[in-house]
């Protein structure tokens, strides 16, 4: 695991699979708009390898930062709507939650 | 051991212990509450409620349920993609971090492919929304 990297992959990080996962939370949590952010990381990602390999040394490095950006902005939605999930939950949630929820959830803080 | 090799070594213990939290925090959550019963406080899939239609992470709190209780038909029946990303995400922060995985190469250049993934997720997204057997099967359930 100590040996240099001998593959001819570029210096820049890609993010992929920080890009995937915003992705797939992403579209569960808020819908496509959720999912865009993710989906513009990864192909932005791609273009880190696709251009380091063409000698496009600084381009792949604008890709890079490119990539790290979207998935910032795909993450702080995920987070936002995680929040407004939590939040619905208590606001909305009490009303249709059944009587045997209710008394898992007494036992589970009784705990 | 090289010094220019400790700051990949950092990142991969400071990864490896966020994603131990992460993986504890989640476990013993889902031993509490299931996301099967009605009225859980494990949120639903918002895309779902809006639309009525499945996205790629659609069943995903239901599988890792699944998972944590030891019924691995079950997680493939809720989400399919699950299982394919929890093996191939680590590889690829490894990969990302400069470390060599012992894989063929072609194996690893397929799976750090911004490209495959798009598609994969794509087609994920679109087929399990199809009402047809074997498509049908990709949907939660």
């Amino acid at each position: 695991m100590n040996q240099p990297i001998t593959t001819a992959a570029s210096p820049y990080p890609t993010y992929l699979a920080w890009s995937i996962t915003i992705t797939v939370l992403g579209a569960c949590f808020c819908c496509l708009i959720g999912a865009a952010p993710g989906i513009v990381a990864i192909v932005f990602g791609n273009q880190v390898n696709t251009k380091f390999n063409a000698g496009d040394d600084a381009g792949a490095r604008k890709a890079s930062e490119n990539a790290k950006i979207w998935c910032w902005v795909g993450t702080a939605l995920v987070a936002i709507s995680l929040l407004l999930n939590i939040l619905s939950f208590f606001v909305n949630g009490m009303s249709f939650m059944s009587e045997d929820f209710l008394q898992q959830l007494q036992q589970a803080q009784s705990r | 051991m090289q010094p220019s090799a400790h700051p990949r070594h950092l990142a991969l213990a400071a990864t490896a212990t966020a994603a131990l939290a992460a993986a504890a925090a989640g476990v013993w959550v889902l031993r509490r509450f299931d996301p099967n019963a009605a009225g859980s406080p494990l949120p639903a899939c918002v895309f779902h409620s809006f639309t009525g239609l499945y996205c790629p992470g659609c069943g995903m709190t239901r599988a890792l349920h699944a998972l944590v209780h030891g019924d691995i038909a079950q997680m493939l029946a809720m989400n399919a993609l699950l299982p394919v990303a929890m093996l191939t995400l680590p590889l690829i922060v490894l990969h990302g971090l400069g470390y060599r995985l012992p894989l063929p190469r072609r194996a690893v250049a397929a799976m750090v492919d911004g490209k495959l993934w798009l598609i994969t997720l794509g087609a994920f997204w679109v087929l399990r929304n199809l009402p047809w057997p074997p498509f049908s099967w990709l949907a939660p359930g």
